[in-house]
């Protein structure tokens, strides 16, 4: 089973998120995991800041990604929250703040405990990395589908 | 990984020559750079390298940065230093990685 399996859960997909910005989609992401406690009400401002200074955004092929997250101090049980974005928000590009990446998948990690997260973020940017499974997240139908792409690696 | 890395097995080469050091750095030391530097670690256990990477706070990165052989960097809009130098993202989006990697085991040597 992959490792990806535990560490995605289908109640933090969003499929279709509507925002306007980089700072709505971390908005409505923190809340989701305010309300269902993984984070602090601290998370939302440690997110948004940090962004300002050091960037998320992942510039790759035809769909590009970020991956906003925060201190552990600001987290109460690690998570990974996923939207696909009916239309595509400007983050920075981490390797170049000036450079703008339009996103449409944003994954927001809650990180506890560095060591333990990290081969779950290994796996997730491996996959994500590859245009093909990026392009079948773009295409899913609904979540299970949109699930099943992290899941059926290996 | 890290934990079987003994400073008295794995710190010396064959001929006592002393191992590199390769950091890399992110804003929170927290998941970018610790990704990127277990994406590196795997790359360079496959081919049998000792090294590994150290990922570590940004702010930290002064104090070090002379003990540092090879820099892995995550932020090049950022402050750049006189060391050999490679770019982390591309372990993390896959894009240009074989070249990084060509570059950082070409620093290694």
């Amino acid at each position: 089973m992959s490792i990806l399996s535990n560490a995605i859960k289908k109640d933090l997909i969003l499929l279709d998120c509507d925002a306007e910005d980089s700072e709505s989609v971390i908005c409505q992401l923190a809340d989701i995991l305010h309300e269902k406690g993984y984070v602090k009400d601290t998370y939302k401002e440690g997110v948004s800041s940090r962004e300002k200074i050091y960037p998320t955004g992942l510039l790759l092929q035809k769909y590009s990604v970020a991956i906003p997250h925060t201190d552990t101090k600001h987290v109460n049980q690690p998570a990974v929250i996923i939207a696909r974005l009916k239309k595509p928000v400007k983050f920075q590009y981490m390797a170049d703040p000036k450079q703008d990446v339009m996103a449409s998948i944003v994954m927001m990690l809650a990180i506890k405990n560095p060591s333990e997260q990290v081969p779950v973020l290994s796996a997730i940017m491996d996959l994500i990395s590859n245009e093909a499974n990026r392009t079948r997240l773009m295409e899913a139908k609904d979540v299970d589908e949109f699930y099943h792409v992290f899941t059926d690696i290996q | 990984m890290s934990s079987t890395m003994s400073s008295l097995t794995f710190n010396k080469k064959g001929g006592g020559e002393r191992m590199k050091k390769i950091v890399t750095a992110c804003g929170s030391g927290v998941a970018t750079s610790q990704t990127v530097a277990s994406k590196i670690d795997s790359m360079l256990e496959a081919e049998g390298y000792k090294e590994r990477v150290e990922a570590i706070d940004i702010k930290g990165l002064d104090d070090i940065i002379d003990k540092v052989d090879i820099y892995v960097s995550i932020m090049p809009g950022g402050k750049k230093y006189d060391k050999p130098t490679i770019n982390g993202i591309a372990f993390l989006t896959g894009m240009g990685m074989d070249e990084e990697f060509e570059k950082l085991k070409s620093y290694l040597k």
